[in-house]
């Protein structure tokens, strides 16, 4: 047999290869080294790239609509409710060439897998990860407990862990909602572990703790997220299902034990690695729920990684051991318009500092009966702005606000990272460069204040081309920024939410949203002022007067609203912006519909701001 | 029941209202399953995180439209990336790297500019990855990035209507080319020079 080509190792570790084909492939890859290389340079060149895709994503979150939003989005906007689920970057990171190889051909073959044999795969693929030295694991997973029938929401916990591969060095971290540390793990070369929980004295042992027996005991955060350890949970891997989806398999199991309930483990595909558990005890009112998912799992060369990650901090003890025992949510309910009108209170304030704006801030009403405020912002003043503004509402028992800089928030994902031994980067300078200094319309600006003449100025024609695109690109930029403010507010209460607000608080977020849509009416009106006679001067600059009787519920007019917004902001970008791929072709925004477009917002803008 | 041309779309035409239930069903299996991948790759192949979570929905919306009309798309998933390709595309958000001569700095910079040199190189980096995936032609990069999500060579075929055999050439070669532009980029006269 001829040996591999790069073009069919790439389509043979993709799992692309008809199943006879791949498995003459396997068998030739046994014995023949130089196509073993082949398909390690090709996996690792995959993996690199991967690595480098991953920090596109990280740090981003979203919130989500649920389903129901995007099928009848008018009928149910509950959005206020809407779930925050992570970006997961559903990493491959952990698998090696020999692990993919192993499971794709597994996956090739098509045959139904019984959940015993997906664990032992999956549970060898780790294996394999975790033997090959020179590596660091890093990975980040998410905990959340919920308790009773109701499922509600208790805590939430980050975990870090650290480990070091072909050693059991290893450090975790478990973090509270707030980013304080509560809870931390080290295992040394030898296997000896320590575990510093909150008030407890320091525990060690020799053996790694009895999974049932970290749950009993509310150590969930020692719990691996693997294969293997979900198999020394379940101990009869044989009474496992397993459930295929397009992008993972779902392994559940269920016993009639008081304790563990139910587990289930969910392994992304291709490679099986473990992303989520969800691990049920006690039944009823007792119930107890815990769902541990990957945030974020990364290889890293371990020259890399500064040793200290896997020190004990000299000061780490007594902070442990000072961080007080956070209260769960034992106290009594409170009125949902009490929460809701604190709500609105914290975005008047928020929206008073001009945090509404773009800016990373959330507010929301959690299940146990407090609003929380997070904001991650640019500098130290920004931060001590905005918790200066909330301040009068921070002392409010039902309030928790939770203020970081991107700095601080950066470097506590990298604060363990050793420093570069390149030069400091000026770089970000030089990835400004023009590579084609103009901008589309640049041509027929030009040729327009040519002809006109500078009489009230003296300025060259390019230092007015610029300062005229300039203008209409950062009104362009505050129309698309309040429409957004306008469609975070709008969108934040339904109708029956709406009128579960107390009076007082309606009317504050009716003037929220009042002013956006003034300054979009105002900034748009500018912006066909500004345009007209340039573009348009065949057009009139009046706007046909906002229809009074018009029903449009605000949730959708806010949506047009901001559909409209990005629709006129891509067109002068486009327009305005130099841009390595601008053509000749005639700009979008000198067309009738742009033009229409736009006077259709300013009427919207103004109706709404009317209302 | 076949329906002439449509014989390959599982039949949810009939508009007996017990049917709706099973759409919406299927519909959210569908959502779940995939909005998640879905972003990720709009964000990264409109090179803009910030209108991903838009068109995300504007894909889903007409996921809801095509089930509820036609039925449900044959490959749900092949469906789901070949219309947001086509829409990254005719938003023309798929612009190079936009160079914001003219912007404000806070708007052009998607990164906030740090003194950590740790967090600098990641912006450096970060910087240089997205502009490396912009210099990419375009089948390559679509198709660099539908590998990254975990497609199958049938379905990557179907987004980008290429034959499949192909798709294991065009993967590796998008991987090179990338290689190759980041390597070009961060040069000594490049980013991380």
């Amino acid at each position: 047999m001829a040996c591999l080509d790069r073009e069919t190792a790439t389509a043979y570790l993709r799992g692309d290869l008809e199943p006879d084909e791949a498995e003459r492939w396997a068998a030739h890859l046994a014995s023949c080294e130089a196509c073993r290389q082949i398909v390690a340079d090709v996996s690792a060149l995959i993996d690199d790239v991967r690595q480098d895709l991953l920090m596109l994503d990280a740090a981003a979150q979203t919130v989500w609509p649920c389903a129901e939003d995007v099928i009848e989005p008018r009928r149910h906007q509950r959005s206020v409710t809407s779930t925050l689920a992570w970006l997961t970057p559903r990493t491959f990171a952990a698998a090696l060439a020999s692990a993919a190889v192993l499971t794709i051909v597994l996956w090739v073959r098509g045959t139904p897998v019984s959940a015993a044999e997906f664990l032992q795969r999956a549970s060898a693929a780790e294996q394999v990860t975790d033997r090959k030295a020179g590596a660091v694991l890093f990975r980040i997973v998410t905990i959340e407990e919920r308790r009773g029938v109701a499922r509600t929401l208790v805590s939430r916990r980050r975990v870090e862990t650290w480990r070091k591969t072909a050693t059991a060095l290893t450090a975790r971290r478990a973090y509270d909602e707030a980013g304080r540390l509560v809870a931390a793990e080290w295992i040394d070369d030898a296997g000896a572990r320590t575990a510093y929980t909150t008030g407890r004295p320091p525990a060690r042992s020799d053996q790694p703790p009895l999974p049932s027996r970290a749950l009993l005991r509310g150590e969930t955060w020692r719990l691996d997220l693997s294969a293997t350890a979900f198999t020394t949970l379940i101990d009869t891997p044989g009474a496992a299902r397993a459930t295929e989806t397009a992008n993972a398999v779902h392994i559940t199991y269920t016993s009639s034990s008081a304790d563990l309930t139910a587990v289930t483990l969910t392994l992304s595909k291709p490679d099986l690695h473990a992303v989520e558990e969800t691990l049920h005890l006690g039944r009823g009112d007792d119930a107890q729920e815990f769902r541990i998912a990957e945030d974020r799992a990364n290889r890293v060369a371990s020259e890399s990684v500064d040793a200290r990650v896997f020190h004990v901090d000299a000061g780490l003890e007594p902070a442990v051991a000072a961080v007080p025992a956070r209260q769960a949510a034992s106290s009594p309910r409170v009125s949902e318009t009490l929460l809701m009108g604190l709500e609105v209170e914290a975005l008047r304030l928020l929206d008073g500092a001009g945090a509404l704006l773009g800016e990373q801030v959330n507010v929301m009403r959690t299940p146990a009966g407090v609003v929380r405020v997070e904001a991650t912002v640019d500098s130290d003043a920004r931060k001590q702005e905005l918790g200066r503004v909330l301040g009068p509402l921070a002392a409010h028992e039902r309030v928790d606000v939770a203020i970081e800089t991107f700095e601080a928030a950066a470097r506590r994902n990298s604060r363990y990272r050793a420093p570069s031994s390149q030069p400091s980067q000026t770089a970000i300078v030089r990835a400004v460069e023009v590579e084609k200094d103009d901008i589309a319309v640049g041509p027929l600006l030009r040729d327009y204040f040519g002809a006109r003449g500078t009489p009230e100025s003296d300025a060259p024609v390019a230092e007015r081309v610029r300062a005229f695109a300039n203008q209409a690109v950062e009104r362009s930029r505050l129309i698309v920024q309040h429409a957004w403010a306008i469609k975070k507010l709008a969108s934040r209460y339904d109708l029956p939410a709406q009128r579960a607000l107390d009076a007082s608080s309606r009317a504050a977020w009716r003037t929220l949203i009042r002013q956006h849509a003034a300054t979009v009416a105002d900034q748009g009106s500018q912006l066909r002022q500004l345009l007209q006679p340039a573009f348009f001067p065949e057009e009139t600059l009046s706007v046909s007067s906002p229809g009074a009787a018009d029903d449009e519920p605000l949730g959708a007019a806010a949506e047009r609203l901001l559909t409209l917004a990005h629709a006129q902001d891509e067109a002068v970008r486009t327009a305005f912006v130099t841009s390595a791929s601008t053509s000749a072709t005639t700009a979008f925004l000198q067309t009738q519909p742009f033009w229409n477009a736009l006077t259709e917002l300013v009427a919207l803008a103004q109706r709404t701001a009317a209302e | 029941m076949r329906v002439g041309s449509n014989e390959r779309r599982v039949p949810v035409l009939n508009l007996a209202k017990h049917l709706r239930f099973d759409a919406e069903a299927r519909f959210r299996d569908i959502y779940e399953a995939h909005r998640v991948a879905l972003r990720r790759y709009v964000a990264r192949l409109a090179g803009d995180a910030s209108r991903a979570e838009d068109v995300t929905q504007e894909i889903f919306v007409r996921l809801w439209k095509e089930i509820t009309t036609v039925g449900e798309p044959a490959n749900a998933r092949a469906w789901l990336y070949r219309v947001a390709t086509n829409l990254v595309i005719d938003r023309g958000h798929r612009r190079r790297r936009t160079l914001a001569l003219i912007l404000p700095s806070t708007y052009a910079a998607p990164d906030a500019p740090s003194h950590d040199p740790d967090v600098e190189r990641d912006v450096v980096r970060r910087q240089l990855v997205r502009r490396a995936l912009a210099r990419l032609p375009e089948p390559m990069r679509q198709c660099l990035l539908l590998h990254h999500e975990g497609l199958t060579g049938r379905e990557i075929a179907l987004v980008l209507g290429v034959k499949p055999s192909y798709v294991g050439t065009l993967v590796l070669r998008a991987h090179d080319r990338f290689r190759r532009e980041c390597e070009a980029l961060g040069g000594p006269d490049g980013l991380l020079g």
